[in-house]
């Protein structure tokens, strides 16, 4: 009860100092978001899909050897269900479990397949974890978002969040029954692609020209 | 739009309403009534444009209700307490400036883009501008709300830079910051120290100045149908005379001037409604000056930032306003008008 009531204060200061979202409290069921990554906003901003009664069951991947302790740390569990992710692990599959688990109990997931915040405005190759969890369950919606104009305001580096136009993007969902006939492994690198193209369309298509 | 949305509405005007009432602002009555009046007349309009299929009705439904929705907020705005006006407009003079910063190009190397991802401070600087400017409004303290802006805060952008150590592009970051918060803040920042010579000279310049924008599309239709159905000769090579046809190429000289004329006239139902100044009642024939300036005027701010668009390249400034574009798309003449108007009375009558 105390964090959906941070969470409402949180979304009245952001819709005031970055802008009222267009798309908001559109994600009612379970689902997997996955976004482009580039400032620490990122994860407040994509908590907009849910409508408030559902924010405790969201659960947010984030970066085990960064989120694990410190000031980031202390945030994050404050405002999120955080699950964290050894991103340095040998074992793939055995970093994977928790996600797995969460899935299982009905949560649902935000992720940035990135696994890192990236340089301002360029989307990164994604990694392989996302397809996998997409093939185990089929029946689940992956929305690929994109953020625009979080890159402005809280740059990696950056310290003091600056008010700029934040816009989310919520595209074509991808299942992964669709993906099920090209088999496990290829079809996990072709569900990987579409989201990524997906999210690299989108940025491309808002960056203004400007006339030379 | 829903059931729900109409009644907030309903309840937003009525409210706005008895307020105005309870503090015995007849003259804001009317001129509340006279829109609410005028916005009706459109509600029914897009209904019989949408019955008949006509290809201009969706758009003008949108506009419409999206003008209901602005006139309510503002209305509200105006008739609740001096602090919830400030901080209106206040809001809305940030609203505008973050949408100028968002819609242009940023980058790491500040090479062929606009702004640099150093120029974060500055931008920040500029939006803090706003709350002092909210405050020396507030406390009518005139002699340093005019030269904030252009002169503390305009010297505080190269400062910020040179503690940045930095010499790339911060020619062209400064220039078009410093464009950002002199259009946004100090400019349309006027609206503020209005509401002290009263919230009717406010609502004269916008209603003014929103009137013209309106006129002009529909004066300019009219005019370019008379000009093409003439023989060719001088009255039609006049007629049809661009003002800028590389930023605008249906804006003309002669919708302009008209459309400034018609305001001039338009102007002249205000000024019995006008509130009485220090140095006497506004009269007719200044008020017709007034006019004249914002019609002209209006119609420069409606270019300047269609030209700043052309040039980095969007159609619409944002999309907060359904059927508007973004909030500067909204304000743009505004910025334009707003500080000459005041101006214009401020010597003429303090």
């Amino acid at each position: 009860m105390l964090r959906v009531c941070l969470h409402a204060v949180c979304r009245c200061l952001i819709a005031l100092l970055f802008g009222y979202p267009a798309v908001r409290s559109t994600c009612r069921s379970q689902c997997i978001v996955v976004a482009n990554h580039n400032s620490h906003l990122d994860t407040v901003m994509l908590l907009r899909l849910f409508p408030l009664s559902l924010i405790n069951r969201v659960k947010v991947v984030a970066a085990g050897d960064y989120f694990s302790h410190g000031l980031g740390g202390m945030a994050g569990k404050a405002l999120f269900n955080m699950l964290l992710l050894d991103r340095r692990a040998k074992n793939a599959a055995n970093a994977m479990e928790p996600l797995h688990q969460a899935l299982r109990e009905g949560y649902s997931l935000v992720l940035f397949p990135e696994g890192t915040r990236g340089k301002p405005g360029e989307l990164q190759e994604f990694k392989g974890g996302i397809g996998k969890l997409a093939m185990e369950f089929p029946d689940i919606p992956v929305y690929p978002v994109c953020i625009h104009g979080v890159e402005k305001s809280l740059p990696r580096g950056g310290i003091i969040p600056v008010p700029f136009a934040i816009r989310l993007e919520l595209l074509d969902p991808v299942f992964g029954r669709d993906y099920a006939a090209l088999g496990p492994s290829q079809g996990r690198k072709a569900l990987s692609a579409t989201l990524e193209q997906s999210i690299r369309t989108a940025l491309d298509r808002n960056r203004p020209t400007a006339t030379e | 739009m829903t059931l729900l949305n109409k009644l907030v509405l309903l309840v937003a005007i009525g409210a706005s309403f008895v307020l105005l009432h309870m503090k015995g602002q007849t003259e804001m009555l009317w001129i509340m009534a006279v829109l609410v009046g005028i916005l009706s007349l459109f509600s029914i309009i897009w209904r019989v444009m949408e019955a008949k299929e006509m290809a201009m009705g969706p758009e003008i439904r949108d506009r419409t209700i999206t003008w209901w929705w602005m006139v309510a907020v503002f209305m509200l705005a105006l008739s609740t307490h001096r602090i919830v006006s400030f901080l209106f407009l206040g809001f809305l003079s940030f609203a505008a400036l973050r949408e100028y910063y968002s819609m242009l190009p940023m980058h790491e190397k500040a090479g062929d883009k606009v702004l640099s991802f150093k120029d974060r401070g500055a931008i920040l600087a500029s939006y803090l501008a706003i709350p002092t400017i909210i405050l020396l409004a507030y406390i009518e303290w005139y002699n340093l709300f005019i030269i904030l802006v252009p002169v503390y805060v305009f010297l505080l952008i190269p400062i910020l830079f040179i503690l940045q150590n930095r010499t790339q592009g911060c020619l062209k970051s400064m220039g078009v910051i410093a464009l950002g918060f002199m259009f946004f803040v100090h400019n349309f920042g006027h609206c503020l120290f209005m509401i002290n010579m009263g919230p009717i000279v406010l609502m004269y310049c916008i209603a003014l100045t929103e009137a013209r924008d309106l006129l002009s599309f529909w004066v300019g239709k009219g005019l370019a149908r008379k000009a093409a159905a003439m023989p060719k000769g001088k009255l039609r090579s006049f007629l049809e005379r661009k003002i800028a046809a590389e930023i605008s190429p249906k804006k003309t000289w002669a919708a302009g001037l008209v459309s400034a004329v018609l305001i001039a006239l338009l102007s002249l139902v205000f000024v019995p409604l006008m509130p009485d100044f220090p140095d006497g009642r506004m009269s007719y024939a200044y008020s017709a000056l007034v006019g004249f300036m914002i019609g002209m005027l209006g119609l420069f701010g409606d270019l300047a930032f269609s030209m700043v668009k052309r040039d980095i390249g969007v159609k619409d400034s944002g999309s907060s306003l359904p059927g508007h574009g973004g909030i500067i798309d909204r304000i743009d003449s505004l910025v334009f008008t707003v500080p000459i108007v005041f101006h214009l009375i401020y010597w003429q009558y303090f």
